[in-house]
This record gives C-alpha cells, sequence and structure tokens, in this order.
C-alpha cells in the first residue's frame, strides 16, 4: 500500500514517530513513492527559495498618481496680492467675533483670522497640546505594555516535536564514542521496575 | 593508491593523536577538573584507538544497554552487525510491535569523522582523569580496562578489546557514585564470515540522518546577537560541539545545539514560539526554577520549558538533578516570574542594545 496523503506530512516532518518509520520502511522498497517524495522535498525547497513578490513598477506610479496634487485650486475668498487692504483698527477698538456683535462691525476680512489672544489665535496650541499629550500617552501605553509583555512570549502556540528532537538527537551522537543514544532511533526501551 | 592509503592511515591516527594531544593541552587551561596532566598516556592512547577501531572494524554481537534515573530503569538488548566501513544494523525489541524491528545506521567516512571524535575524546581527557586500570575479561575476550574520574571520584569505566581495541564494555556513574549506564557486549564475533553482513533480512528501516544544515561559527554568532540562548558551554563541563539548523520543511524552525563531555551527551532544541504545554502527552507539569517545566517520564530525559521568547527542549542523558541544573542555567536571563521592576530592566535592557544596535550601524 503507498504512502498517499502521507507523502506531504511525511516531508513536513509532521507524521508521528511510528508512522513515520513504517513510511521510511516503505520507501526503502517502494521506488513510486520514493520519487513522490523527492518530488514533494523538490517542490517545498523551491518555494522555500521563492522571493517576496515585488510588485508591478506601473501599478506603483498608478498609485503614485493618486496621491498627486490635483488641477488649480479655487481662488482663496480674502485679502488678494494687489486688491485694497482691508481698513485698520485702532488698539484697543473691540473687534466682534461674530457678525451683529457690538464693536463697530467687523473689519476682519473673510477667511483669515486675526493675531492675538482670541479663541482660535489658541487653536494651535491646544492642538500642539493635544499632540503632546497623545505622544505621551502613547508613549507611556507602549512602556506599560511593555512592562507587561516583557519577557512573556508572543506568537502562535507551539509543541515542540519531541519525538522527532529525540531522533535528531540520536542521529547526532550516533558516532559519539561511548555514548548509546543511536539505538532505537526515538523508541523507547523495554521498561523495568525502578530499583 | 598508497599514497591514499597512507594518507588514510594518517588521518586515522597519527593526526587525531596530535590533535588530542593540543586539543588536550588547550582545554585544560578552561575545563574546570582534574588535570590533564596526571592522564595515563598508555590509557589516552587506548581511547583513540577505541575510536578508530569503533568505527571501522566489522563484528556481529549482541549488546545489552542499560540506564537508570530517578524513575526506574530500562533495558535494550540489541542484536548489532557493523560492516566495515561503519555502516551498522540494529535489530530490537521495541514496545507495541509484534516482531523485532532493525535499523540501519549509515557509517561516515573516517577522515569526516575524526575532527568530531579528537574533539570528544578531547573533552573526555580534558574532564576527566584517565587512568590504565588491568585487564579484564568481556563476553569471552581479553579486555584493558581505562577508568575516568573526576575530583577522586570514579565516573567511568571502559573496557577495551585488547586484541582491536573495540570499546566491549562501559559503565557511566552520576556524582554521587551511582551507576547510570552500562552497555556490554555479552557475545561478540570481530571476525564474522563474509557475506554474514548485512543481516539476511532486508527490510531494515533507515535511521533518519542528522539535520543536514550544520550553522557555522558566524551564524551562531548572529543567532545570539539576535537573543538566542546558544552558550559555549553547560553546567558539568558540557561543551558545544555542534549546532544545526531544522529543515526549512518544518514547521516551526529550530536550531538543535549539542553538547558533551566526552560521556554523556545533551540536545537542547530552542524555538521561538508560546508554547502549549496541553500539547505534550506523557509529560508532566513541576515547577522547577521558579517556572513551570514538562517533564518526560520515562528515558531519554526530556524537559521543555518556555524561556522568554523561546520554547527550549531538553533532551539527553541526565539526571533529574542534572536537568535541572541546565533548566537554571539557560533560564539565567530570563527569570521565571518577572517582577515589576525586572521587567522594567529587561525592557530597558532590550531598548539600549537596540539603539545599540543602530547606532553602531
Amino acid at each position: 500500500m503507498h504512502l498517499g496523503d502521507r507523502v506531504t506530512p511525511l516531508v513536513d516532518g509532521q507524521l508521528p514517530v511510528d508512522a513515520a518509520e513504517r513510511a521510511y520502511a516503505h520507501l526503502a522498497t517502494c521506488r513510486q513513492c520514493r520519487a513522490r517524495v523527492e518530488e514533494e522535498r523538490l517542490i517545498k525547497s523551491r518555494l522555500a527559495a521563492l522571493r517576496d513578490p515585488v510588485p508591478d513598477h506601473a501599478l506603483l506610479d498608478r498609485l503614485g498618481g493618486l496621491a498627486a496634487p490635483g488641477g488649480p485650486l479655487a481662488p482663496r475668498e480674502g485679502h488678494v496680492p494687489g486688491s485694497p487692504r482691508p481698513q485698520t483698527v485702532p488698539i484697543g477698538h473691540r473687534v466682534p467675533d461674530r457678525p451683529g456683535d457690538a464693536g463697530g462691525g467687523s473689519t476682519r476680512p473673510p477667511g483669515r483670522r486675526p493675531l492675538g489672544r482670541g479663541r482660535g489665535a489658541r487653536r494651535p496650541r491646544v492642538y500642539v497640546a493635544a499632540a503632546m499629550v497623545g505622544a505621551l500617552s502613547l508613549l507611556g501605553a507602549g512602556v506599560v505594555a511593555g512592562v507587561a509583555t516583557a519577557g512573556t512570549p508572543s506568537g502562535p502556540a507551539l509543541v515542540p516535536p519531541v519525538d522527532s528532537f529525540v531522533v535528531e538527537h540520536q542521529a547526532t551522537t550516533a558516532n559519539f564514542p561511548f555514548i548509546d543514544d543511536s539505538s532505537g532511533w526515538g523508541e523507547t526501551p523495554v521498561k523495568e521496575a525502578g530499583r | 593508491v598508497r599514497l591514499a592509503l597512507a594518507r588514510t592511515a594518517l588521518v586515522g591516527t597519527a593526526l587525531p593523536l596530535l590533535l588530542l594531544l593540543g586539543l588536550v593541552g588547550a582545554s585544560a587551561t578552561v575545563v574546570p577538573g582534574d588535570g590533564t596532566a596526571d592522564d595515563d598516556s598508555q590509557a589516552l592512547e587506548a581511547l583513540v584507538r577505541a575510536v578508530r577501531a569503533s568505527g571501522e572494524l566489522a563484528y556481529h554481537g549482541t549488546q545489552v544497554i542499560s540506564t537508570w534515573g530517578a524513575e526506574g530503569g530500562t533495558t535494550q538488548m540489541l542484536e548489532v552487525w557493523q560492516a566495515t566501513g561503519g555502516q551498522r544494523w540494529e535489530r530490537a525489541q521495541v514496545p507495541g510491535r509484534p516482531s523485532q524491528v532493525t535499523s540501519m545506521h549509515a557509517g561516515q567516512d573516517a577522515a569526516v569523522l575524526a575532527p568530531q571524535y579528537t574533539q570528544i575524546l578531547g573533552l573526555l581527557a580534558s574532564s576527566y582523569r584517565l587512568a590504565f586500570g588491568g585487564q579484564a575479561r568481556v563476553a569471552g575476550r581479553q579486555a584493558d580496562v581505562v577508568v575516568a574520574s573526576n575530583q577522586g571520584r570514579e565516573r567511568a569505566r571502559v573496557w577495551l578489546d585488547t586484541a582491536t581495541g573495540l570499546p566491549l564494555r562501559h559503565e557511566v556513574l552520576d556524582a554521587s557514585g551511582r551507576l547510570r549506564r552500562i552497555a556490554t557486549f555479552i557475545d561478540i564475533d570481530l571476525d564474522p564470515a563474509p557475506g554474514s553482513i548485512p543481516p539476511d533480512r532486508p527490510e531494515a528501516v533507515l535511521a533518519p540522518p542528522a539535520w543536514p544544515h550544520v550553522v557555522s561559527d558566524a551564524e551562531l554568532d548572529g543567532m545570539r546577537d539576535h537573543g538566542w540562548t546558544c552558550p559555549d558551554r553547560l553546567a558539568g563541563g558540557l561543551q558545544l560541539v555542534d549546532a544545526r539548523f531544522a529543515p526549512q520543511t518544518s514547521s516551526t524552525p529550530a536550531l538543535h545545539l549539542t553538547y558533551t563531555d566526552g560521556l554523556s551527551a545533551v540536545s537542547v532544541f530552542l524555538q521561538r514560539g508560546r508554547l502549549d504545554g496541553g500539547g505534550l502527552p506523557g509529560f508532566a507539569a513541576v515547577h522547577w526554577v521558579d517556572r513551570t517545566v514538562y517533564l518526560a517520564r520515562d528515558w531519554p530525559m526530556r524537559v521543555v520549558w518556555q524561556d522568554g521568547p523561546e520554547v527550549v527542549t531538553l533532551v539527553g542523558d541526565m539526571t533529574s538533578d542534572e536537568a535541572r541544573g541546565l533548566v537554571a542555567q539557560l533560564s539565567a536571563g530570563q527569570p521565571g516570574d518577572l517582577g515589576a521592576m525586572a521587567r522594567i530592566a529587561l525592557q530597558l535592557r532590550g531598548m539600549f542594545a537596540w539603539l545599540h544596535r543602530d547606532s553602531s550601524r
């Protein structure tokens, strides 16, 4: 009986030791399955040797074009160079924030905010402060998360293939003189009563 | 042909002996233990001859291997055939099988093995005091006995065939003097009939070879820079002698480090990930060195635990106490239960290491 769908797990080292042993025993006598295993190993090694995919240059250019500036923008409201300057306002004269406020009406051209200590002037600082607080929060969260997770494992759950490791240990030490770990290559010898 | 034979002879005998003596001299300065100056040159020469004979001679025999640990002992009886050149067949009865299983181990070229033999013999000679211990009989053959001791305690005894040098029996004791392992031939034929090797049952199972990707020193240094735990030495005089990567087809990359002192061998397997201890049937969760480790109950010793970002699997010929000591050593940089300050220190250390790496580029 041929290996069939056991070829892939055999090549991947996923077969249990006893099943792998039976498979190796079969391979010793079956040329057809040996060819399939060799083919599978070749495919795996070629796949492993493939580089990461590289995106097409034309695609990159089109994506870059999406981020490039478009046509000319519509003219901005307010003072345009070359046009008459708006009337100046004496110091101490309150400039109403909203149309209809007392104070003689607004001299501020639309689309432009006055410099000074008004609410609008505070906004950049508010943004900067908010950005700083945000950055500090992120940093703090990162430190806390780092402290909480330092030394802790990440990634998917892992069950070491200990039986395969025993086989590998025995294969590596098989030629060591005065060390007898090679016998049985992964089989547990007959257990006897403890001393 | 004569030149090739002469070269092989040089590689097989003179070179290992010279390298061994050089290694002994070099490693004696770094390995604590009994001084090698006291080593019996007759014992050293006998061991060099033994490792060569064990890799080259043809024989057929029956070998009994027994090991003992805290939870009891195991015994295995093997029928062994070895062809000239080291190709070897072992037939054994294993649990759960209706019949015996024959495994075949490919031999390796003596020139390939010579450096490894030399290194291991160097470790043996530098970790233990070696002395010629007289003669005895094993499996009906005359044998020379070599005794290895450490800090005044006998740790191993090896019986070498007087005529050929082949190891016939060896016993390894733990630090408290208890017998840990015996491997002995109970009968052996060093002049097997032509055609009797390989054995008559051809359906031998091929013993899987070691992972082919040997890790170079430069690769190992690179992995250490990336935080992998790859010490050159472990407690008890165990020295790193081999490092390999798992094949690329494996589901999870693994690094295999092999350590030996010449009498015992320990493997450390490292993987990056989060250990799922519930997926280890036959393992018991125990609390060692401020952490949970998963311990196999039977031979060989197997211990699995989470060590920071790594999952560590320890495999080898060791007692529970020795395994616990190795867990402590391998986890020295990664406390099991981190306190807040320890976590902060660890985090800062990692950040500084990262900054340092970036600034040094």
